[in-house]
């Protein structure tokens, strides 16, 4: 269940990191080629898939399907969280807000 | 209602959810709670912080049987002792309508002192699925059509989800309120959407035969107990209105047992107890499968002869069981179980983000048009999101002040603690409609600082301390609920925090404006 919640959130990290908007919020100035998308695209469809396939080894079916569903979801959130601070966590790269409007700059 | 499907789905959209929210938020968080009634029980009930016993004999459950011969009950439910639950219930209904509900020790027989609480069992989980309102079934009735609009809102909520891939992982806890809000609610329903949807028609599906009873009437006419008998396999017989004593529960319990092969049962039905006819339902536990399985067997209370068990059921018997297993998660599994109070947080997040959302987008529109929608929903919605929430934390408080035994108005213990979770609630309703905003920050704060109350109280009452608590095994329990309670505790002040910095801030801008 540990590896396969891990393996779910490794998967999910690389499908937020392969799309634009999500690569440019935590790294900025960096390009993210098609290529490279493509690449963390398939590896995050395929750790997702180890997961479920961890899970039904080592459980039976439907509560390895439950399971699954389940942490598919919360790990998510999970990872939709991390994304959301991890930019004030990376003091270099923190998005400048307004002290009143809360919006934030333009640089 | 406007022209287009996305427009008109937008319009379902909002005030479906401006209209239930408050009633679907009530229902999830008694949902949330209800993934572990058993342990709150446990909380709120000090006698049955008990251990397991190594071997139970199913004997033990004699004492709790005579309690309700003695009472002279019709029929008797004894509720077997588990992991989860580690006492023997005995619960009977009286000749005025009332139920009676008694405690046993599983290693002893000897009855536990009453406890004077409906704790989670009898009063979280039946809000859950029915707000508690008996008259008519009314409740089952509102309950169910705030499940169909959830399906509803799930529904719309994805065809008006403009950017549902480009938005996937986004949420600027950074921007405004009103952008975090919407971002928080498009996270918390795309992700959680299978949990959502499942969940809403699971709860449908259990109730099908008081939403849908046309499907039954159409085969069986006005009959249930046919439909029960070939459906569930039922058996009844009437009383011979003669004394006799009912055999050992371990050699009723092991011919249920030879009916349907591995497994225990959760529970034993006694039917007309202390009479020549007795008998006794016994029901398999579900808690190695998902699936809610119905083997039941009927075995003669004088002769242990199985009167009757229930057939393999057929595919569609078998589909219902299957969705209502998922919704009811009798199986032990900690970690699904984790799983699902974290999911079901996150339906209340969902719920309560949209009405926010709501709120935020209008309020100082209907401020400059003298318009009163904005500050209703935000009182209503204030008191169904931090109020519920403070009078779950009054419950649990009046449950570790009020003595045993105590009447107040005569009203007996248990009453008291419902009387005062009702007047909290509404308390927190009378506060936010005459702070407005500004009750989002106090009543985080009054979260907090009840829950760490709580906790302190459990200490002071029982002795059972976190630390002792996650120290014993029988406490675990316990120890679960005064971290979550402390959990709780943070996440408020933290709200608290961030509110009240966020209102001098708006204060401020407003100042700066004028």
């Amino acid at each position: 269940m540990t590896i396969a919640f891990v393996l779910l959130l490794g998967g999910w990290s690389l499908l937020a990191g392969s799309q634009p908007k999500q690569f440019s919020r935590v790294v900025h100035g960096r390009h993210l080629s098609s290529r490279v998308r493509g690449t963390m695209t398939g590896a995050g469809v395929a750790l997702l898939l180890a997961a479920l396939v961890i899970l039904v080894r080592s459980d039976s079916t439907a509560f390895a399907a439950l399971s699954f569903v389940c942490l598919l979801s919360l790990s998510a959130i999970i990872v939709v969280l991390i994304l959301a601070w991890l930019p004030r966590w990376l003091p270099a790269h923190r998005p400048q807000a307004d002290s009143v409007t809360g919006r934030r700059q333009r640089t | 209602m406007q022209a287009g499907f996305r427009a008109s789905m937008n319009w379902l959209h909002t005030w479906s959810g401006v209209l239930l929210g408050s009633l679907l938020f009530a229902i999830f968080w008694m949902g949330t709670l209800a993934v572990f009634d058993k342990e709150i029980d446990r909380w709120m009930m000090p006698a049955s912080r008990l251990a397991m016993p190594e071997q139970f004999s199913y004997e033990t459950m004699r004492p709790a049987y005579g309690s309700a011969l003695a009472a002279k009950a019709p029929a008797v439910l004894l509720l077997v002792p588990n992991e989860r639950n580690p006492v023997i219930t005995a619960l009977w209904r009286n000749a005025d309508g009332t139920f009676t509900q008694r405690l046993f020790d599983p290693s002893t027989g000897v009855e536990l002192p009453d406890q004077g609480t409906l704790a989670a069992s009898r009063f979280i989980y039946p809000f859950h699925y029915s707000l508690n309102l008996k008259v008519f079934g009314l409740g089952y009735w509102i309950v169910g059509l705030c499940g169909m609009m959830m399906m509803a809102l799930c529904v719309s909520g994805v065809v008006i989800h403009r950017k549902i891939f480009a938005d996937f992982f986004t949420f600027r806890p950074e921007r405004k309120i009103g952008r975090a809000t919407l971002d928080l609610h498009n996270v918390a329903g795309v992700l959680g959407l299978p949990f959502h949807v499942v969940i809403s028609l699971s709860g449908l599906v259990i109730l099908f035969t008081i939403y849908f009873p046309s499907s039954i009437w159409a085969v069986y006419g006005k009959d249930a107990r046919l439909f029960g008998r070939e459906a569930y396999g039922s058996y009844a017989r009437p009383p011979a209105r003669q004394a006799a004593e009912l055999i050992s529960f371990d050699a009723i319990v092991a011919s249920a047992k030879a009916s349907w092969g591995q497994g225990e049962p959760n529970y034993l039905y006694v039917f007309n107890p202390g009479d020549a006819a007795a008998y006794v339902q016994a029901n398999r536990a579900s808690d190695d499968v998902v699936s809610n399985i119905s083997a039941v067997a009927y075995v003669d209370g004088r002769s242990g002869e199985l009167l009757a068990a229930s057939k393999p059921e057929k595919p569609a018997a078998r589909v219902q069981r299957f969705v209502a297993g998922l919704h009811f998660i009798q199986f032990r599994h900690w970690t699904l179980r984790w799983l699902y109070f974290g999911l079901g947080l996150a339906g209340c997040v969902l719920i309560a983000t949209g009405l926010l959302f709501w709120v935020e987008s209008r309020r100082e529109r209907h401020r400059k048009l003298g318009r009163s929608g904005a500050r209703i929903v935000e009182a209503v919605t204030i008191a169904s999101v931090t109020g519920i929430l403070i009078a779950t934390c009054c419950y649990l408080i009046s449950n570790r002040v009020l003595p045993l035994g105590v009447t107040l108005f005569g009203l007996d213990r248990s009453g008291v603690e419902l009387v005062v979770f009702h007047l909290a609630w509404l308390l927190t309703l009378l506060h936010a409609w005459m702070t407005g905003r500004r009750a989002w920050a106090a009543q985080c704060l009054c979260i907090a600082v009840l829950a760490v109350a709580a906790v302190l109280l459990n200490a002071a009452t029982t002795g059972d301390h976190l630390f002792k608590a996650a120290a014993h095994r029988q406490l675990w329990p316990v120890a679960g609920i005064d971290v979550v309670l402390l959990l709780a505790a943070v996440i408020g002040a933290l709200a608290a925090r961030r509110l009240a910095g966020r209102q001098s801030l708006a204060q401020l801008a407003r100042e700066a404006r004028a």
